[in-house]
């Protein structure tokens, strides 16, 4: 790779690195294994960074990068989650504070299939599109719908009632990337 | 919980804790080692020049003394009739043609690179044509220049732009991705691969890969001159390993050779220099077709 695009990589990577991992925390649910696959992620970019004529869509090609890197590895089976993960926990006794919340939260999520789960952070935290994280995920926009729909579901079904008003139709297009 | 209300949770779920702190330096490091040491999966490179299942009738040149062009000529269309299961009258005459003219082309083109002490135990092989959209003649087998055996294979293939979109999707490293016949394939991991635009307008690919594994450590020479108009790629590779019996490994169990040598018995340039031969040596009207 030629300096010039090293160092503008590293100008990408630095100012984009934290908000990725964040994204794969949201995935995976452990801070560890989100720096192992924003790694990943960005050492794919690197590969093919020189290529790479627009760096206009380089956010989303991170992000398509990084799902697809999350949900190629639970496919495979990483057998270490299932030791790192917190114990369950009777989720209706953790309400009332922030800590709990968010344990409540990434418990439910952890009950999320993977697909399902990439799905809810690309619309709901990224704010993807339908079709963007249609894009992202490699599957069709209907697809997404359901496996949203499914996916609030699954988190429903961990939460009680908390999420009982989501409903993903009701939620309309942005556009917008982070 | 509302939609607002699970989104300013999951935006908390993340912004609650901290990070980890990126070290750019020691990433960027991480990377570069990565993209040196990283295999590039040409399962479809290996399969692009189609040499998975060589069955053909072997052409054992220890002297590298050209066969007869009628004998040569003769195993082919036994081979050729092996593999496909058609009758001979009904094979197109036009097919025999193509089989013919390049396999004498890549023999040729084999014989002007290779020096004459070296050892060449070769196979013709053909590729399944039906349902495919593409076809192609190859000749694979193991070189020995007296450091040990090397894999060799040399195909030309007519269809191959059709052939490279089939084996993006079956590419593990980049599933889904697109890219153009006669450019570097995006995302194998490829260690080096350069695309030089002839004069002519074909492209020459040069790849050169090398596997993670150290204990291995596989290397692979690949050379690909693409004709994009007019759809017909000439393609040579050279392993430093070959299977245990000395054979050329099936793609399928290249994971379980070992290196037999440092590196392969024809480096790029050698390579280059075969792939322009074979392409000199094609007749106009396969170029054209």
């Amino acid at each position: 790779m030629r300096a010039k695009d090293e160092s503008d990589f590293a100008e990408f990577f630095a100012g984009r690195a934290a908000s990725v991992q964040r994204a794969a925390y949201a995935l995976c649910g452990d801070w560890h294994q989100a720096e192992d696959l924003t790694q990943t992620a960005f050492g794919q970019v690197y590969r093919a960074w020189p290529r790479i004529r627009s760096h206009d869509a380089l956010n989303a090609y991170v992000h398509q990068t990084l799902v697809r890197t999350y949900l190629n590895e639970r496919r495979r089976g990483r057998r270490e989650i299932a030791t790192a993960r917190v114990p369950d926990r009777s989720l209706s006794t953790q309400a009332g504070s922030a800590v709990d919340d968010r344990l409540s939260l990434l418990a439910a999520l952890d009950r999320v299939p993977p697909r399902q789960r990439a799905c809810l952070v690309l619309r709901y935290l990224l704010d993807y599109s339908i079709e963007q994280t249609a894009e992202a995920v490699g599957c069709t926009a209907s697809t997404v719908t359901s496996q949203t729909s499914r996916g609030l579901a699954a988190l429903r079904g961990a939460l009680g009632d908390v999420t009982a008003s989501l409903t993903p139709m009701s939620r309309k297009d942005n556009h917008g990337r982070d | 919980m509302d939609e607002t209300e699970f989104k300013d949770s999951l935006t908390r779920l993340v912004a609650d804790e901290s990070p980890y702190k990126t070290d750019v330096a020691s990433s960027l490091r991480a990377f570069r080692a990565q993209n040196r040491r990283r295999r590039m999966t040409v399962a479809g490179a290996s399969a692009l020049i189609g040499m998975a299942a060589v069955a053909g009738g072997a052409l054992a040149l220890p002297a590298l003394k050209p066969a007869p062009a009628d004998r040569s000529n003769g195993a082919l269309a036994a081979s050729t009739e092996s593999k496909t299961d058609t009758p001979p009258d009904t094979k197109p005459k036009t097919q025999t043609k193509f089989e013919d003219s390049a396999k004498t082309a890549i023999m040729n083109g084999i014989q002007s690179v290779s020096p004459p002490q070296w050892t060449l135990d070769l196979s013709d092989d053909i590729s399944p044509r039906e349902g495919r959209g593409w076809e192609g003649w190859h000749v694979a087998g193991t070189v020995d220049d007296g450091q040990g055996k090397s894999q060799l294979g040399v195909g030309v293939q007519v269809g191959s732009q059709k052939f490279r979109k089939e084996l993006k999707l079956a590419n593990p490293a980049s599933p889904g991705s697109v890219f153009e016949p006669g450019t570097c394939p995006p995302d194998l991991g490829s260690t080096t691969c350069t695309a030089t635009t002839q004069p002519d307008g074909r492209v020459l690919l040069v790849i050169r890969d090398v596997s993670p594994e150290v204990e291995t450590r596989r290397v692979r020479n690949l050379v690909m001159l693409v004709d994009v108009e007019a759809d017909v790629t000439i393609a040579a590779e050279s392993e430093n390993y070959a299977s245990p019996d000395g054979k050329r490994a099936a793609p399928n169990k290249e994971r379980a050779a070992r290196a037999t040598r440092a590196q392969p018995a024809y480096d790029s340039e050698m390579l280059t220099k075969l792939v322009m031969e074979v392409g000199r040596n094609i007749p106009p009207s396969l170029r054209a077709s």
